[in-house]
This record gives C-alpha cells, structure tokens and sequence, in this order.
C-alpha cells in the first residue's frame, strides 16, 4: 500500500492511504501517525479515497487512530471511504463511532482553525530567559531560606528535600524536583565550579497553585545569557519546521566551562518548565523562576 | 542505574536501563552504547520501560547514542519512553526527533525496516 504524508495550511497533516491495508500495512500506518504526532502534529487527516481494501488489522488501526488522538487531546477525521473499505466500515457500525466525511476537503475544512482566513496563525513566542532584577520574581517576602556548601553529590538529596514541601496532590514530583536539581547543580558546578568553600542561597515558595525559587551562586555569573537565547531560538524555530538537520546544530549549548558529560540543554527544560519565566539579576549569579501548576493540582 | 545488554535474535542489541539516569551515571550508559555498537551490531535498541528519572546530562547521553549511530551508520531507537522521562524529553523540545518507538517489538519493526 502506499502512505503519504501532505502538509496543509492551518498547522494539518493529510495522511492520504492508497491500495490495500492488510497486517503489515496496517503497522506502518500506526507508526506514521504516532511519529506525527510525537512531532508534535495535532491536527490530522486520514484519507481513506484511494484506498481499495481493509482487513480486520486495518480497522484496528484506524480504531487506534481516533482513539489513541482523543487520548492525546488533538483531533482526527477520516475521509472519503468507499467501495469494499465504506462496507466494512459499515459492516463494523463505526461509521456512527468515527468522524468520517465523504471528501478530503470537507475534512480539512473541518479542522482548519476559525479565524484562519482573517489573521495568519501565530506561532507562540519562543520562550527566553530574561534579566530584570526588578521582577517580581525576585520578591523574597515570606520565602523560605536556607544557604548551603554544596558538592555536586548532594545536589539531588537537597532538590528532593525542598520538593518534598511542594503540595501533596501535584500530579508529577519527579519533574519538580528533576528542574530543582537542575538550578541547583548549575550553581554549584558552573557558579562555584565546585568550590565547597563557596555558598549557594536558596530561597523557595510553594502554594497549591505555584512553585518559586530562588537561587544565588557566587560565581561571576551566566555571561553567555544572549548568546544561550539565540541558540535557543534557532533550536526551536529548526523544531517547529521540522529541520531536524538544522538542529543537529542546536542540542547542546557548550561554553568553556561545559565538561564531557554536561547535557547543554538543562536550561531548555527549564525555560519551558518555569512557565512564569527564568529571570536573572544583573550580575547573572542568581535565577529566579516560576510555575504554575494549573491544572496539575488536586490531581490523585 | 543499572544496565542489561541482551543479543536479540536479528542480530541486533538491546539496552534495558533501569533506575535513575543523572550525571553520576552518565559515563556507564555512554561507553556501553560505545562498546555495543563497535560490537558490530546491526542496531542498538535501548528500553527504558525501567528507568524512572533522567536529568539533563541523561538527554546529553541520549542524544550522544543518537549522534553516535549516525556517525557509524547504526540504527538506534528508544522504547518504552513514558512518565517523567518523557516529559523531560518532551520539554527539551526532542519529541519527533529523536527516534522513539511505543514498544521493543515496534523499534526492532523500525530498524528492520531501516536495513
């Protein structure tokens, strides 16, 4: 059978299906929509017109299809089935079950965002970290405050005690206190380049709706700060256009003090994790950040 | 961390990594994903159905497997990539780009089919 993939204006993928979808075809479909979606596709269309035959496996997959998409939160419709493929979809009764329409285009209609013919898409901006002493980020009022002499090797314990104070119900833990250490280690390691003499202060905050931290190395600070946002940017403007070539060049942000075993992405993490923003003083030895959980509270 | 390394049937190895993937361990994954494709295999398969945490020298470790295929023209793909591993890989913006596979079964289906 023949798979092609097709790109249509309004951020929408065709997946257009042609021949005959048996056992093994069937798997190959999956596996084009899944890698779709991963790449972040949302909005899809199955076009069933060239398609002559399905088997038991076919309907299957078009079955995992639809629901696997209402699972993830994105949207899929089938379009323009007929002939042996209409009868079996028919046969099975998912023809009341899953969206199909008779035409491709009605289908891209259908999914094609409302103001699309007034104002062209926006992209969200691309997230940046920021330096301004004055944000309210850096307010420390009623936070908590410790100061520490820490080696790399503690840096863990004292990231999962200070997420232990998050609120109980917070869906995922392990990514707070994963993006905690991540602060952390960076003062420690690229701030006081594991100098155990030296003190990094940690500040923290945490309500059922937000976390807040604060961290202060005594390092001569994130120099490299505009050339790591233009990096950043290029790295997501190559992902959001799917030039993967491109962003081979973009995976890990390298100064001289990077060692061999440093990612070169924790702050790409962190950027889209604090989602209030990562804010810097001026002299760039202290970070402050934000969450807010939104809907990942009171989830048990 | 703790790492398997199992010869599966096509010739092809695979990496199970369980536990917690961090900057203390990072070396381990590194050099076995090293020795493994100068063993001369046709395709490395890592499942982290087991590992329950990754920080960012463990995406730095990723994608040095990933780059580390290309360079010697191996396959390599990741499965069973859930829970907070994911999100983190999700947040660096590496979904769709690295390769990724549901299941084993599924990443073995893909580097066959690469061959």
């Amino acid at each position: 059978m023949t798979i092609d993939v097709d790109e249509r204006p309004g951020d929408i993928r065709v997946v257009a299906l042609g021949g005959d979808m048996d056992l093994y075809a069937s798997n190959s479909v999956k596996e084009t929509v899944v890698r779709l979606w991963e790449a972040g596709v949302r909005n899809l269309v199955v076009d069933l017109s060239h398609l002559d035959y399905v088997d038991s496996s076919g309907i299957g997959v078009l079955l995992y299809v639809y629901s696997a998409s209402q699972k993830r939160g994105n949207r899929v419709i089938f379009a323009g089935p007929h002939g042996a493929v209409w009868k079996v979809i028919e046969l099975t009764k998912l023809n009341g079950f899953l969206p199909v329409v008779e035409t491709l285009e009605e289908a891209v209609e259908a999914l094609r965002p409302v103001d699309d013919e007034t104002t062209p898409r926006r992209e969200p901006a691309i997230r940046q970290l920021q330096v301004n002493p004055d944000s309210p980020l850096f307010d420390t009022r009623s936070m908590y405050h410790k100061a520490f002499n820490l080696d790399i090797s503690q840096v863990r314990r004292l990231a999962n005690l200070i997420a232990q104070k998050a609120p109980p119900h917070l869906r995922d833990i392990n990514i707070l206190e994963q993006q905690i250490s991540e602060l952390l280690k960076n003062a420690v390691k690229h701030g006081n380049r594991n100098d155990p003499r030296k003190t990094v202060k940690v500040w923290f905050l945490f309500t059922s709706e937000s976390a807040r931290l604060i961290v202060e190395d005594e390092g001569d600070g994130f120099g490299e700060l505009e050339a790591w946002n233009e990096f950043y940017r290029r790295k997501i403007q190559a992902y959001r256009s799917q030039d993967f070539e491109a962003m081979m060049n973009y995976l890990s942000f390298r100064t001289d003090r990077s060692t061999e075993h440093d990612g070169g992405n924790a702050m790409m993490a962190a950027v889209e994790y604090w989602n209030e923003g990562v804010v810097f003083n001026e002299a760039r030895n202290t970070v402050a950040v934000m969450r807010s959980f939104g809907d990942e509270r009171n989830v048990v | 961390m703790e790492l398997k390394r199992k010869r599966l049937d096509n010739g092809m190895w695979l990496l199970s990594v369980a536990g917690e993937m961090d900057l203390y361990n990072v070396p381990e994954f590194k050099s076995a994903v090293n020795d493994l494709l100068e063993a001369g295999a046709p395709g490395l398969i890592s499942d982290f159905g087991e590992l329950t945490y990754i920080d960012s020298s463990g995406i730095g470790a990723l994608l040095y497997a990933f780059s580390q295929g290309k360079t010697r023209n191996r396959g390599i793909c990741f499965a069973n990539v859930t829970g907070s591993v994911r999100t983190v890989i999700e947040l660096t913006s590496l979904l769709g780009f690295l390769p990724i596979e549901e299941s084993v079964d599924a990443a073995i289906a893909r580097l066959e089919e690469a061959t």
